[in-house]
């Protein structure tokens, strides 16, 4: 499975319409997945995204962020489901400032290698996900994807 | 003095049965039971597949999307359960298209449990009996939802508390 995050600037105003929001001008994150079909042993699985701190992303716990599923809280910036073998791609609002984090519930996950911080906003990522996790991030920009040194 | 044959077993049994309903005050208290749920079969139909299932009753729910198996506590509020529902969403990929398929109890104090009575276990024929349904206690149990058509799509949870144990009254 390959996970691409693209940070795509789409500038309010472009074209002289609308002014940009206090802050700067509006960007996007394009999330496309490219799953294989023997993740999760081919069945779909939900994925997270959303804003943490080092410390929460340290500290999260597989349980807590599954109720995040069910029971969304302002943390999360999206959550979709990836389906084995189906290619997709979501797009989402930023977070405001900080990191933010990807989480992929597979049903075998162990460690901490269902969970990936980006601790400062990439331009395009690329994730190769095994059957039961993701493996090395690449990107096509420098990225700074870290895996957490506990789960 | 004594009284009739295992009667004071039956009264311990009452006894606990109302601490467990009641708490000191008099207020009705919760039941937690403790449900794990399982992966969800992927076979498609009709090109959907299921992406999420849930046990509720009430305003209680425990929920199965794959994840890894771990118990939940299901709060039931066996003095309002309401609807009791297991419930299976089947998703397109690709397309926001989902279509939601269930078996209800009608709203009834014991609608939980009539809901428990409906569900097969694992290795069992797929219509048990509602006795025989009903004599289950802890383990996986098996739903067979209706989709369209004949078809059907099972859901397995499994119960990890006896939600029967409580209601055992020696005789």
């Amino acid at each position: 499975m390959v996970v691409t995050v693209a940070i795509v600037a789409a500038l309010a105003g472009c074209g002289g319409g609308q002014k940009a929001a206090a802050g700067g001008p509006k960007s996007t994150i394009a999330v496309s997945v490219t799953p294989s079909r023997t993740s999760n042993h081919g069945r779909p699985l939900q994925a997270i995204v959303r804003t943490v701190t080092l410390k929460q992303f340290v500290e999260d716990q597989y349980r807590n962020i599954a109720q995040l599923v069910v029971s969304p809280d302002d943390t999360v910036l999206s959550s979709f489901v990836v389906y084995p073998g189906i290619d997709q791609t979501i797009t989402i609002a930023p977070p405001a400032k900080g990191a933010f984090a990807v989480y992929f519930l597979f049903t075998g996950a162990t460690g901490t290698s269902w969970k990936q911080l980006f601790d400062s906003p990439p331009s395009t990522i690329h994730i190769d996900l095994g059957d039961n996790q993701i493996d090395t991030p690449t990107s096509t920009k420098p990225a700074a994807g870290k895996r957490a040194p506990g789960s | 003095m004594s009284g009739p044959t295992n009667s004071l077993a039956t009264v311990n049994d009452l006894s606990r049965l109302s601490r467990a309903l009641w708490d000191a005050d008099g207020n009705p208290t919760a039941l937690p039971i403790e449900i794990t749920p399982q992966p969800l079969d992927a076979t498609p139909v009709d090109g959907r597949v299921p992406t999420l299932a849930y046990l509720r009753s009430g305003s209680s729910a425990v929920y199965a999307f794959n994840q890894r198996p771990g118990p939940s506590t299901l709060a039931l509020p066996w003095w309002d359960q309401g609807v009791s529902s297991i419930i299976v969403k089947m998703n397109k990929p690709g397309t926001t298209d989902t279509a939601t398929y269930s078996i209800d109890e009608s709203e009834s104090p014991f609608s939980f449990f009539r809901l428990l009575c409906r569900a097969r276990g694992p290795n069992t024929r797929r219509t048990p009996a509602l006795d025989e349904a009903c004599d289950a206690r802890r383990g996986p149990r098996v739903w067979d939802i209706p989709l369209s058509g004949s078809s059907t799509r099972s859901v397995t949870f499994t119960l990890d508390t006896d939600p029967w144990t409580l209601f055992h009254i020696t005789r």
